[in-house]
C-alpha cells in the first residue's frame, strides 16, 4: 500500500521536489549573500533591543534599500504552501475523478485502511515540506528579523509554524471539495480562491488587530521613542494634536513647518512641543510573535481538520 | 492438445434458435454422418473449444455427455473424449427407401403447382407439428 | 449445491431513487449467470452491494455466507471485481499493475498472471494508457483473475469494445471458467453473447428482479403461442401470459408454465402453434413488462433449478 500510494503520488512529488529544489537554490546563494553584507556592515550591533548608535538609522535604511526588491519578491512566496498543499492532495482527488479508487476498494484492503495511508502520506509530506520551508525561510530573513522583528508580514507568513498550517490548510480543502465533487480542477480552483480570501483577510483585519489588542505610545515630538517593547509591527502612527483642524494649520504656519518628514519636524521641534504636539504609535510588539503564530496557526489547522474529517465521512459513508 | 488434430471444427449459431449444445452435438453427428469423423478420433478438447467458440464449457460437457449417452463417443479420464461409433453407413443405406419416396412427394408437389417457398412452408409446419406431438 | 451469491430482498436507495429494490437471488456455484437489464435497471448497484463498494440500504447480501459489509476482507480475499470501463492506473506499465496487484491481495498468482498476459501478447513494460481498448480489458480481468477468486463479478465488461475485442475477452473468460472453481455474474445489455458464455439469468427491470433461474429451464417452462386473432383472450386465460402482440388477424403470446400445459392446450386448438421461443425473445419479453407495483414484488417466475 505504501509502494503504491508513493508510486500514484511520484509526479506530483517530483514537481513539488523541482519546485522546492530551486527555491532553495536561490533562497541560499542570496541568504549567503545578504548575511555577508549585514557582517561587514557591522549591522548586528543595530538590531532590536540593542542600544543603537547613531549611525543605525540611516545604515539600516540603506540596508533595507538595498535588498527592498529581493524582500518584495518573496511575497510570491505565499503561494508555496498552498502549491504543496495542491501537489498533496491532488493525487487523492484524481483518483476519485478517474474511478480507479474502485479499483484499489475491489483488492483485499479495507477503505478504511487505504484512505488511512493515502492521508498519512499526503499530509505527512505536506507538513515535512512546510517545515522545511519555513525553517530556510528564517535563516534566510535572519539578517532583516534581527533589524525589524519577525512579527510583520514580510517575516510572519513565512516563518514558525503557520506555513505548516497554510500547506495543510491549502491540501484539506482540495482533498474536501475533490472528494465530493470527484473532479480535480474545481477543487483546486476553490482552494486557490479560498486560500487567498482567507490569508489576505486574516492578515489584513483580523492578525494584527484582534488576536491581541495593540499597544499604544505617545510621547513628545522631537523626543526619541521611548524604549519598551520593541514595534514588530507598526500601524497606525503620526503626529497628535488637540484642538480643530485650523488651529492645527495656523500652528504648523507659525512654527514655520513646510514639509512633515521627520527631518523637518526635528528642526521645529521646539516649538511643535511648546504647543503640546505629541508623537504616537500603535504597534504590535515583537514579543508577541509566538503568541501570534500559535493563534494564527490553530485557526487554519482547526479548519483543515473540520474539512479533512468531512471527507473522511464522506468517503466512508457516501462514496461509492 | 493442438485443436488442428481434431477433425472437427464447431460454430455456434446465436440466432438459429437451437441450443448451443445441441448444436454442438448435431455438428459432431453431421461430421460422423459425412465420414469427417471416424472411430477413434478425439473430439476438441472442452478448454480448445472453449477459447476457440468463447462458449461456457458446461455447453461442451453437456454435448460430450449427451453423444456418449447415445453411444458416439466415450471419454478417457485424462486423455479426451474419442469416437466410438460413426453413422456413415446409416445415412447412405438404410434410407434410400425414404429418399426415393421424398423425391416421389416432391414431384407430386410441384405437379400439384406448388412452388419452392410453398414446398418448403407446407414441409416446416408439418415437421413442427408432428414435433410438438411427439413431445407429448 | 452451494449458493455463490444470495440476496434477500436486498434494496440500495441514493436519494430519494431506489436504485434496487426487492432483490433476492440465489446463484449457485459454478454457473456463469447473466444480469440483463436496461441502463439504469439496477445492474451495476447489486454488482457494488455484492463485493462491498456500497452499503444496503435494506436486505441483505451474502457471498458464500459472509457479509461484504461486516466481514470485508473475507469477501474481497474471494470475489474479484471489474468495474465498468475496467478502471486502470493509466500512469502504471502493466508490471506495475501486477505490482499492485501482488501487494494488495494474499491470494495472489504472478505466474498465473504472466502466462495469461503472454498468452495474450501484451507486453508488460507498457504503459496502460498506450493499450487497446481491448488490451486494457483483458488486463483488467487478469488482475482480477490473478487473485484466485471463487467469485467473479463483471460490470459491462464489453460493452466498451469491437467485435474482435468482444470475442477474445469472452474467450479469456471462458478459458478461466474451464480451469474449474470459478463462479460468475457479469451484467450486460447486449442479449447476443449471452446464450453462448451464461448458464444462468437474472433479468432486473425498473431496479426489480423480474425473472431468474438456470437458462435451460427458463426455455424449457416458456412457450411461443401463435395463433388467429380472435382465439387470443381464450389461450390467454389458461395461461401465465408474459408478453403479447395482436394484429387484426394473428396473434402472439409468450406463455410461462408447465409445457405440458402449453402443448395439451395447442392440440385442442389445431390453428395454434406452440413454439419454443429463443432467449432473447424471452428476455425481451420480460424487460418489456416489469413489474413495479409498490407492493413488494414477487419475481414473476421463479425457476428454480
Amino acid at each position: 500500500m505504501i509502494w503504491l500510494t508513493w508510486r500514484q503520488q511520484r509526479l506530483e512529488a517530483l514537481i513539488g521536489g523541482a519546485v522546492l529544489a530551486a527555491l532553495t537554490a536561490l533562497l541560499v546563494l542570496t541568504g549567503l549573500h545578504i548575511a555577508g553584507v549585514y557582517h561587514d556592515g557591522n549591522l548586528a550591533a543595530c538590531s532590536l533591543g540593542k542600544s543603537q548608535p547613531a549611525a543605525c538609522g540611516d545604515s539600516v535604511l540603506r540596508f533595507g534599500a538595498r535588498f527592498s526588491n529581493l524582500v518584495n519578491l518573496t511575497n510570491w512566496f505565499n503561494m508555496v504552501p498552498l502549491l504543496i498543499g495542491i501537489l498533496a492532495a491532488a493525487p487523492i482527488v484524481l483518483e476519485f475523478e478517474h474511478g480507479t479508487h474502485r479499483l484499489a476498494w475491489t483488492q483485499t484492503i479495507t477503505r478504511r485502511r487505504w484512505l488511512a495511508t493515502r492521508l498519512t502520506l499526503a499530509f505527512g509530506v505536506a507538513v515535512a515540506a512546510g517545515l522545511g520551508f519555513s525553517l530556510l525561510m528564517t535563516w534566510w530573513r535572519g539578517p532583516f528579523d534581527q533589524l525589524t522583528g519577525r512579527l510583520d508580514t514580510n517575516a510572519f507568513d513565512f516563518e514558525g509554524v503557520v506555513p505548516i498550517a497554510y500547506t495543510v490548510f491549502a491540501a484539506s480543502i482540495v482533498l474536501a471539495v475533490g472528494t465530493i465533487l470527484r473532479r480535480t480542477l474545481p477543487a483546486v480552483a476553490v482552494a486557490i480562491v479560498s486560500f487567498l480570501a482567507l490569508r489576505l483577510g486574516i492578515e489584513g483585519w483580523v492578525r494584527y488587530d484582534h488576536y491581541l489588542s495593540p499597544l499604544h505610545k505617545t510621547w513628545p515630538v522631537g523626543a526619541p521613542a521611548p524604549t519598551g517593547e520593541a514595534a514588530g509591527y507598526l500601524g497606525d502612527n503620526g503626529l497628535t494634536f488637540s484642538g480643530a483642524p485650523d488651529a492645527a494649520r495656523r500652528m504648523f504656519d507659525s512654527c514655520g513647518v513646510t514639509e512633515t518628514n521627520p527631518r523637518a519636524l526635528q528642526g521645529v521641534s521646539h516649538c511643535l512641543r511648546h504647543h503640546h504636539v505629541m508623537q504616537y504609535a500603535i504597534y504590535q510588539p515583537s514579543s508577541r510573535f509566538w503568541t501570534f503564530q500559535g493563534i494564527e496557526a490553530s485557526i487554519f489547522l482547526a479548519l483543515a481538520l473540520a474539512l479533512v474529517a468531512a471527507s473522511v465521512w464522506w468517503v466512508n459513508h457516501r462514496l461509492v | 492438445m493442438d485443436i488442428d488434430q481434431s477433425s472437427v471444427l464447431f460454430r455456434i449459431d446465436e440466432r438459429s434458435g437451437v441450443p448451443p449444445y445441441q448444436q454442438l452435438v448435431q455438428q459432431v453427428r453431421q461430421a460422423l454422418r459425412l465420414g469427417w469423423l471416424a472411430v477413434g478420433d478425439q473430439l476438441p478438447t472442452v478448454r480448445g473449444a472453449v477459447a476457440e467458440l468463447a462458449i461456457n464449457p458446461n455447453t461442451v460437457l453437456k454435448a460430450y455427455r449427451e453423444l456418449e449417452y447415445e453411444g458416439l463417443v466415450a471419454g478417457r479420464p485424462g486423455q479426451g473424449t474419442f469416437v466410438t461409433k460413426t453413422l456413415a453407413d446409416e445415412s447412405v443405406k438404410s434410407h434410400a427407401a425414404l429418399r426415393r419416396g421424398l423425391e416421389r412427394w416432391f414431384t407430386a408437389a410441384i405437379e400439384a403447382g406448388l412452388d419452392e417457398e410453398s414446398i418448403v412452408a407446407l414441409f416446416d409446419t408439418t415437421r413442427r407439428s408432428l414435433r410438438v406431438e411427439e413431445a407429448v | 449445491m452451494s449458493i455463490a451469491l444470495e440476496t434477500s430482498e436486498l434494496a440500495k436507495r441514493y436519494g430519494s431513487t431506489w436504485a434496487l429494490r426487492d432483490c433476492s437471488v440465489s446463484i449457485p456455484q459454478g454457473r456463469v449467470a447473466a444480469l440483463v437489464g436496461p441502463n439504469g435497471a439496477g445492474k451495476t448497484t447489486l454488482l457494488q452491494l455484492a463485493i462491498g463498494i456500497s452499503k444496503p440500504t435494506a436486505g441483505q447480501v451474502e457471498v458464500f455466507g459472509w457479509s461484504p459489509h461486516e466481514q470485508p476482507l473475507l469477501v474481497l480475499a474471494r470475489v474479484g471485481f471489474v468495474a465498468q470501463d475496467h478502471p486502470l492506473y493509466r500512469g502504471f506499465t502493466v508490471s506495475e499493475m501486477l505490482r499492485v496487484g501482488r501487494k494488495l491481495n494474499p491470494r495472489w498468482d504472478q505466474q498465473l498472471a504472466r502466462e495469461r498476459l503472454d498468452r495474450l501478447g501484451i507486453p508488460v513494460e507498457q504503459r496502460v494508457g498506450k493499450l487497446s481498448g481491448g488490451q486494457q480489458a483483458q488486463v483488467a480481468l487478469v488482475l482480477a483473475l490473478a487473485k484466485r477468486p471463487e467469485l467473479l463479478l463483471l460490470d459491462e465488461p464489453v460493452a466498451s469494445l469491437d467485435p474482435l475485442a468482444r470475442r477474445e475477452f469472452l474467450q479469456s473468460l471462458m478459458d478461466a471458467v474451464a480451469e474449474g472453481g470459478l463462479t460468475v455474474l457479469l451484467s450486460s445489455h447486449i442479449l447476443a453473447d449471452l446464450e453462448r458464455v451464461c448458464d444462468y439469468l437474472v433479468i432486473l427491470s425498473a431496479s426489480r428482479v423480474q425473472l431468474a433461474g438456470d437458462i435451460d429451464r427458463i426455455v424449457a417452462d416458456h412457450k411461443l403461442l401463435t395463433g388467429p386473432r380472435e382465439g387470443a383472450e381464450r389461450i390467454a386465460a389458461r395461461h401465465t401470459v408474459i408478453h403479447e402482440r395482436h394484429s387484426n388477424r394473428q396473434s402472439t403470446l409468450l406463455v410461462a408454465g408447465d409445457r405440458l400445459a402449453a402443448q395439451a392446450a395447442c392440440s385442442a386448438e389445431p390453428a395454434w402453434l406452440a413454439e419454443t421461443p429463443s432467449l432473447e425473445e424471452i428476455v425481451l419479453a420480460y424487460l418489456g413488462q416489469p413489474v413495479v407495483s409498490s407492493a413488494p414484488a414477487q419475481p414473476r417466475l421463479e425457476v428454480a433449478s
